[in-house]
């Protein structure tokens, strides 16, 4: 018995592309020709990795075919998954990453799992030891089907050249529908020997897969019902609104019901940073007023979210007050860790859509009392440091950045401080312009990612916002970027710590830094002028604008090393396991007793 | 919250490699428990059919059929409700030196609706197939006579009694 086909049959054929031109069909060719033909098919202009041996047929391929298709060579497989993460996440395409077996494969681990917490639409090819081979503890093999079973949404271990064509089918359908994620096939060397005649596949059937898209019509009318009656109401939004290009439904739903809004930090940027109804982004290091408009709310509705441990703070304090509406593709994030009132499992585009037909031209409700209330907390609480004028401060070096590039181009960060001063002042205009490894919070990313960014085809430059930390657990990659003369600026926000790991050794380990100071530092200079690349550094606020607005001015890639204050904090702060109203404010700024706890 | 209770749950899904490895990794994997699994064919061709038994609280079934769910090749997920028609099998074999504990044993089978599988002249090997509480009872009566060995099955579960066993068709899942 199979399903009604129409219902699982891959909506599209193309990786976000126009026509493809038909493959060579029934012609007999290796399985190294049967992949890239595959992939060639799914609109694949562009993939990042590293050969080996148990893949050398396919690179023996992509030489041939290296008319039709593109291949970057990064310098460690790390690179390549995360290169493709920046891609997929700066075009919404599928990212497409090759590598070989065994550690070319076990290096790759980090990148599915980062895809799959940040739902990432990648495919990931692995060569694999010959199936003879398999299981004898051959040189170079692993089990990677099974070391990627729990980190990837699903994966393969192709064992016929016939299977090549429909698995790679069935892998960008999955990587890219419902919620998106990492797909894995593993293929062994004989397989891409061996002949087949090439046979794509025009559509995907698997009728135990059918992710839903459109919302519960019901559910959506009391949804709107409720979002209209009550007064304190406010639009928590995540990675699932960019995911799904929802950007403009998102503003009119906000306009017709007169929503303030609160991005994640994987929503930053599908919705206008600097509108009124922006309260900024909430959460661990988000705004104050985000977090107690989450504390004081009558109603949250959460739309591409998932009531993250980082969101929502202590979850038995966790607005006890307030009924939740919970809009996610994903059934599984609904009433995972918050309990919601009406759960619509649905496209966050699709559902939003159907939201606003059920509004019609109703008019919007006032919420004069609530507006009063938000406006003064965003005048009395806002973003604020204290500023020094011999030392660089890392808020400054990140106004200055906003102000320099107004958030028009592609920003992706590592993982630390520098991330979350970077979400809380850069003014990313579209949710693509921000990539960071949200979920994982994999140091490492932001190089890589900067690379995939920079070749989805902008034209501007690609930010990469680092720490000297982060900066060097993938610092290989600068290799990549000269080779392939990447637009890709370098800024380091140099404190000479792992900062945020020092923040809290320095609040809540009575100040035992352990393991965070870097006493040997590189000269980040010198290694951009070794890797041919441009290095600059402001050790003062007086260079600061200069050394950026250089950096910008230099063609390729370029390293701005920024020296700041070793010791900031970032803040405002919930602190682990602590409510929304509990957060800290920065205390050279706001003296203790001001925000008023309840 | 409400309290850990025992929960069987039958997945219906496509027998290929490393299908039961994700359904069997999601719970370790997401802390959840399994008292017991049971795999086998079914009457479609191709597909299997998952019998596991695990304790959790509601909030916790209802996170564990989603995530089974969930796993791309799952066609079907069944929460069956309490008192839910189930069978399992023990094997037990049982010290038996003398006319009396023949006797023991003899009773205890016509009792229960056990077996005598096969016997020796020290022991006697028997079989029941019935629920786990009965599984459990029987165990405890043959207890003073001496076990010297136990196999037992995980249990199989069916639809309510009258209900429609036939469940292995690919409806759409939850």
């Amino acid at each position: 018995m199979t399903a009604n086909p129409s219902k699982t049959t891959s909506p599209d054929t193309t990786n976000g592309k126009g026509a493809i031109a038909p493959g060579p069909e029934g012609e007999v060719m290796r399985g190294a020709r049967v992949l890239v033909e595959s992939l060639l098919q799914e609109g694949v202009e562009l993939m990042f990795g590293y050969p080996g041996g148990a893949i050398l047929h396919v690179y023996d391929e992509l030489h041939l075919q290296s008319e039709r298709i593109n291949h970057v060579l990064v310098r460690h497989e790390q690179g390549a998954v995360h290169a493709a993460e920046g891609y997929a996440q700066a075009t919404g395409k599928v990212g497409v990453c090759l590598v070989t077996s065994g550690p070319g494969a076990t290096n790759v681990v980090t990148g599915l799992a980062n895809a799959l917490s940040d739902s990432t639409p990648i495919v990931v090819i692995t060569g694999q030891v010959l199936t003879t081979a398999i299981g004898n503890d051959a040189f170079q093999e692993a089990d990677v089907v099974g070391i990627t079973r729990p980190c990837t949404k699903y994966n393969y271990l192709v064992k016929r050249v016939e299977d090549i064509a429909p698995t790679i089918k069935e892998a960008f359908y999955l990587a890219r529908t419902g919620r998106p994620g990492p797909v894995l096939v593993d293929l062994p060397k004989d397989i891409t020997a061996a002949e087949c005649a090439f046979h794509y596949p025009e559509s995907v059937s698997i009728p135990s897969y059918k992710p839903t898209v459109r919302g519960h019509t019901r559910q959506v009318k009391k949804a709107v019902e409720l979002m209209r009656s009550t007064e304190k109401t406010i639009l928590y939004v995540g990675g699932g609104v960019v995911a799904s290009g929802a950007n403009a439904e998102l503003k009119e739903l906000a306009d017709k019901l007169n929503l303030p809004v609160t991005p994640t930090l994987m929503g930053l940027g599908c919705y206008p940073p600097g509108h009124q109804q922006c309260l900024g982004m909430l959460g661990m290091h988000g705004t104050y007023a985000a977090n107690m408009s989450m504390a004081e709310a009558d109603l949250i509705v959460a739309i591409g979210s998932r009531f993250d441990d980082r969101v929502t703070g202590a979850i038995e304090n966790f607005a006890v007050n307030a009924k939740k509406i919970h809009v996610d593709i994903d059934p599984t994030s609904v009433n995972k860790s918050v309990a919601v009132d009406i759960p619509i499992v649905g496209d966050a585009k699709t559902v939003m859509q159907q939201m606003l037909d059920a509004i019609g031209d109703d008019p919007a409700p006032e919420r004069k009392e609530w507006w009063n209330t938000l406006t003064t907390w965003k005048r009395d609480f806002p973003l604020a440091y204290k500023d020094r004028s011999d030392t660089i401060m890392p808020q400054r070096l990140f106004e200055e950045l906003a102000d320099l590039t107004k958030g028009e181009y592609i920003c992706t960060t590592d993982v630390g401080q520098h991330q979350m001063w970077a979400a809380q002042y850069y003014p990313a205009d579209d949710g693509r312009k921000w990539i960071t490894s949200g979920g994982l919070g994999t140091m490492g990313f932001g190089l890589p990612a900067a690379m995939g960014a920079a070749l989805s085809g902008t034209k501007d430059p690609v930010i990469c916002v680092t720490g000297d930390g982060s900066f060097q657990m993938c610092i290989q990659e600068l290799a990549t970027c000269v080779h392939e003369d990447l637009n890709v600026k370098i800024i380091i926000m140099n404190n000479n710590f792992l900062g945020m790991v020092r923040q809290w050794q320095e609040l809540f380990y009575s100040r035992r830094y352990s393991s965070v100071g870097m006493k040997y530092f590189p000269d980040f200079a010198k290694i951009a002028e070794a890797y041919g690349a441009t290095g600059l550094r402001a050790e003062t606020p007086e260079e600061l604008r200069g050394v950026l607005e250089k950096g910008f001015d230099t063609p390729g890639t370029v390293i701005m090393d920024i020296i700041v204050t070793k010791e900031a904090n970032v803040y405002p702060m919930i602190p682990a396991g602590a409510a929304h109203y509990e957060l800290a404010m920065d205390p050279e700024v706001y003296p203790p007793t001001t925000p008023e706890s309840k | 919250m409400t309290e850990p209770t025992r929960h069987i749950v039958s997945i219906l899904v496509e027998d290929s490699p490393g299908e039961l490895a994700r359904i069997v990794g999601l719970f370790s994997g997401r802390g959840f428990n399994i008292d017991s699994l049971a795999v086998n064919r079914t009457t479609e061709p191709r597909m299997s059919r998952v019998v596991l038994v695990t304790r959790a609280d509601e909030k916790v079934i209802e996170q564990i059929t989603k995530q089974l769910n969930k796993l791309i090749r799952v066609h079907k997920v069944i929460q069956h409700p309490q008192g839910t028609l189930e069978r399992e099998l023990v094997v037990l074999t049982l010290r038996c030196q003398n006319a009396k504990s023949r006797e023991d044993i003899e009773r205890i089978c016509k009792l229960t609706g056990a077996r005598t599988i096969t016997y020796t002249a020290a022991d006697f090997t028997v079989e029941l197939t019935a629920n786990a509480a009965k599984v459990d009872d029987f165990i405890e009566l043959c207890r003073p006579l001496g076990i010297r060995q136990m196999v037992r099955s995980a249990p199989v579960a069916f639809g309510k009694p009258g209900e429609s066993a036939e469940s292995d068709t690919f409806e759409a899942t939850a």
